[in-house]
């Protein structure tokens, strides 16, 4: 049937991180040393 | 009684002359007496040639065209019973029957008005006419259209709106008898029957303390019910003339204005109509259901749309007459329209289910297929309309209709859509229809299977994270605070819904729950050192204003970091220094304080964002804002950098419940406990400070599993 999609994969946004990297933030070095946790 | 009587007592004049001068008085006295004998003889028995000289004076133009209004009335009612006692012949020219039925008419048009001092005599010429079906006389006149458009427009027209309930049913019935006889009708006359249906919402008005019934209205549906038969052919007629009309009238300009073209508009209220005829005379549709399964074939995709709009209508009120059964075929063309070649009409089919589902669940299985297929369409309009079928249902009705679970799954799916209307709707609605379905849905052994992707949809969210968009990543967010685990509950409550929410985490889910709550505490911490960096700057003692200006604009760069560019994160932070607000600036590290517990947090924030929100905040700080972002913007990017920054999951209050194992009956309950506390000791092991004695008992509790010991 020509309007339902056959292939979903195209429709849906991969993930691109790693459970590793997820949600990282930058590191707070800039802050100074009693500040890092 | 009705005596039988072979001759007239009543013999005196009624025409006033020269000879025999009559007052209007004694005019109107005589015809009262002639009145009421008339009105007790018996056709059968009366000899008509007694008659003849009223019959002939009652239409001397002194009666008939007698200005007063009692002469009028009386008069009226001698002839109705002339007209009775003749029948079935009608003693009269065309004429005389004419001027007959505009007395009659003008008697009729006063019944709006019950005091006008003959009421009761009209009440006897409108019962009288109906009864004895005198009223069809007048369709046989040579101008018999302009009486009969007259009559209808006497009953319909606005004046009439205070005719007495009692009298519903005969004017219906008078109205009804005239449709009957006519082989065709004025299309105004139509117009007035039928548009009675578009108008009335079901709703009567409402005067004082009293409910007024729409006594057009109510004409309308003596006539539909009463006299279905004849009034269907009629309505057949009527609407094959409107659609000859609309067809005709498509021209090159109309066809590019759509839906605001007259054929369109036309046609959607012509099927309104047919709709609102099923729910109150479902024979009458039968007759034009032709036309309806014709539309829903047409080229033309507008009367495609219109037609499904209409059938799915019918369907929702198939409550004396099922349309399923009745009008197979056009159901079956119906349920086509899913895959219809245009986006606009599978949108319009998919628009219908939410109501249909309401009112009926024997087609469920059918339209479950049809749902599953604008789930994955090909035009995102139609995916719209899917997920809006999920938001709309009551949760109750939601459980109830939708039963595949296979449908949720689909549903699920489109929280990860490229599109992002698509994609943030289906979001907002997968996460309230979570949160109502633990509140309001007992897990069955029925409902298993739905639980079993209903349930994974907190872990669906958190995978959002993976994705890695800024703008994603701010959905899951609001979702998560606004729906999951919002702060307006119980500390109690927030644990509950925390192991509800993590009862089905998949791995991925787990992880970035983890790195959550890790990255919470940094951005608390930088959230404090940017205020005090504020504080700093903004106080004239402050030493070494470089290196704290260095570290300052680092710290905006870095909280800037997980925002889209668009929101412009850094100049409201910059605006924010410039507020130099103290009670913000103690509200906000408050907000973000690992110590603060779930009561100071919520008001914290309570009150943080009900000052960010007021309307003069810039301006009574002379700050300048210009078009750089607006108020709501800014008040936004705060609550997000609260959602992230405030200690709202891993909160002094919540340790002592996680601590408390002794209510947790379930093993999954006891080992998500556990791995917050494990994890909330690597993350934040200070706030476990005040816990010794909770955490000591913990110890004990334990029970001589040891090895389940972790070091605190």
């Amino acid at each position: 049937e020509r309007t339902v999609i056959t292939n979903l994969n195209q429709l849906m946004l991969q993930d691109t991180v790693t459970e590793r990297d997820v949600l990282a933030v930058p590191e707070l070095d800039f802050l100074g040393d009693h500040d890092l946790q | 009684m009705v005596k039988t009587k072979s001759r007239l007592d009543f013999n005196k004049s009624i025409i006033s002359t020269l000879k025999d001068n009559l007052s209007s008085q004694q005019v109107i006295d005589r015809l009262a007496s002639l009145h009421e004998e008339l009105s007790t003889l018996n056709q059968d028995s009366v000899e008509t040639s007694l008659l003849e000289r009223y019959r002939i004076d009652l239409i001397n133009k002194k009666i008939l065209k007698s200005k007063d209004p009692g002469i009028q009335a009386f008069a009226a009612c001698c002839l109705s019973d002339i007209l009775r006692l003749f029948a079935p012949d009608a003693p009269y020219t065309d004429k005389e029957l004419t001027d007959i039925f505009r007395l009659f008419l003008g008697q009729l048009r006063l019944l709006e008005d019950p005091d006008n001092g003959y009421y009761i005599q009209q009440t006897y010429l409108t019962t009288s006419l109906l009864e004895y079906r005198s009223i069809v006389l007048l369709t046989d006149l040579p101008n018999s259209a302009a009486l009969i458009e007259e009559l209808f427009e006497i009953f319909y027209g606005p004046e009439n709106s205070s005719i007495q309930e009692r009298l519903f049913k005969i004017v219906g019935g008078l109205l009804g008898e005239v449709i009957s006889e006519c082989e065709s009708l004025p299309m105004s006359v139509l117009k007035m029957v039928f548009n009675k249906f578009l108008s009335n919402k079901g709703n009567d008005t409402i005067t004082g303390l009293q409910i007024r019934k729409d006594p057009g209205f109510e004409f309308s549906l003596t006539i539909c019910n009463l006299y279905s038969n004849r009034l269907g052919r009629h309505f057949t007629k009527f609407y094959s003339e409107i659609m000859y009309e609309i067809l005709n009238s498509k021209q090159e300009n109309d066809e590019k204005r759509g839906k605001s073209g007259y054929g369109y508009r036309t046609l959607t209220k012509l099927n309104k109509l047919t709709s609102k005829l099923w729910e109150y005379a479902p024979d009458l549709v039968g007759s034009v259901t032709g036309f309806i399964y014709q539309l829903l074939c047409s080229d033309n995709e507008l009367f495609r749309e219109s037609a499904t709009c209409c059938v799915s209508d019918m369907l929702t009120n198939s409550l004396t007459v099922n349309f399923v059964v009745v009008h197979n075929d056009t159901y079956k063309m119906w349920l086509s329209k899913v895959v219809d070649i245009s986006p606009h009409v599978r949108y319009a089919w998919v628009k219908g289910l939410p109501n249909i589902f309401e009112r009926r669940n024997d087609i469920s299985d059918a339209l479950q297929k049809g749902l599953a297929k604008t789930l994955i369409d090909s035009d995102h309009l139609v995916r719209l309309g899917a997920i809006e079928v999920f938001e709309e249902l009551r949760i109750e009705k939601l459980w109830s209709s939708i039963t595949n679970a296979a449908l949720y799954t689909s549903l699920l799916h489109l929280t990860r859509e490229t599109r992002r209307d698509v994609r943030e709707k289906c979001i907002d609605t997968v996460s309230k229809i979570y949160v109502e379905s633990i509140k309001k849905i007992p897990k069955t052994l029925r409902n298993q299977e739905i639980w079993d992707v209903i349930g994974t949809i907190p872990s669906v969210i958190f995978d959002l994270y993976y994705i890695n968009d800024p703008n994603i990543n701010i959905k899951a967010d609001t979702v998560i605070f606004e729906h999951f685990l919002p702060l307006n509950i119980t500390s109690e409550d927030l644990v509950d819904r925390l192991i509800h929410v993590m009862e089905r985490f998949d791995k991925k889910a787990f992880s970035s729950f983890y790195a959550f709550n890790k990255r919470q505490v940094q951005i608390s911490t930088v959230i404090t050192r940017f205020i005090e960096f504020c504080e700093q700057l903004n106080s004239t003692e402050s030493e070494n204003t470089d290196a704290i200006k260095s570290k300052f604009y680092k710290t905006i760069e870095w909280l800037s970091f997980g925002f889209p560019d668009q929101l412009n994160v850094a100049d409201i932070l910059m605006a924010f220094k410039e507020l130099n607000d103290r009670r913000i600036y103690h509200l906000m590290k408050s907000a973000v304080a690992d110590e603060s517990n779930h009561t100071t947090l919520r008001n914290a924030v309570s009150e943080l964002l009900r000052r960010l929100h007021e309307t003069d905040l810039f301006r009574k700080k002379s700050v300048k804002i210009e078009s750089r972002f607006t108020k709501d913007q800014f008040v936004f990017i705060f609550k997000i950098l609260l959602y992230r920054g405030a200690p709202l999951i891993y909160n002094v209050s919540n340790i002592s419940l996680l601590l408390d194992t002794r209510k947790s009956a379930k093993e999954k309950e006891l080992s998500l406990k556990r791995q917050l506390i494990d994890n909330i000791s690597s993350v934040k092991p200070s706030i476990f400070k005040d816990q010794i004695k909770s955490l000591t008992n913990a110890i004990k509790n334990l029970d001589g599993t040891e090895k389940d010991l972790k070091e605190t």
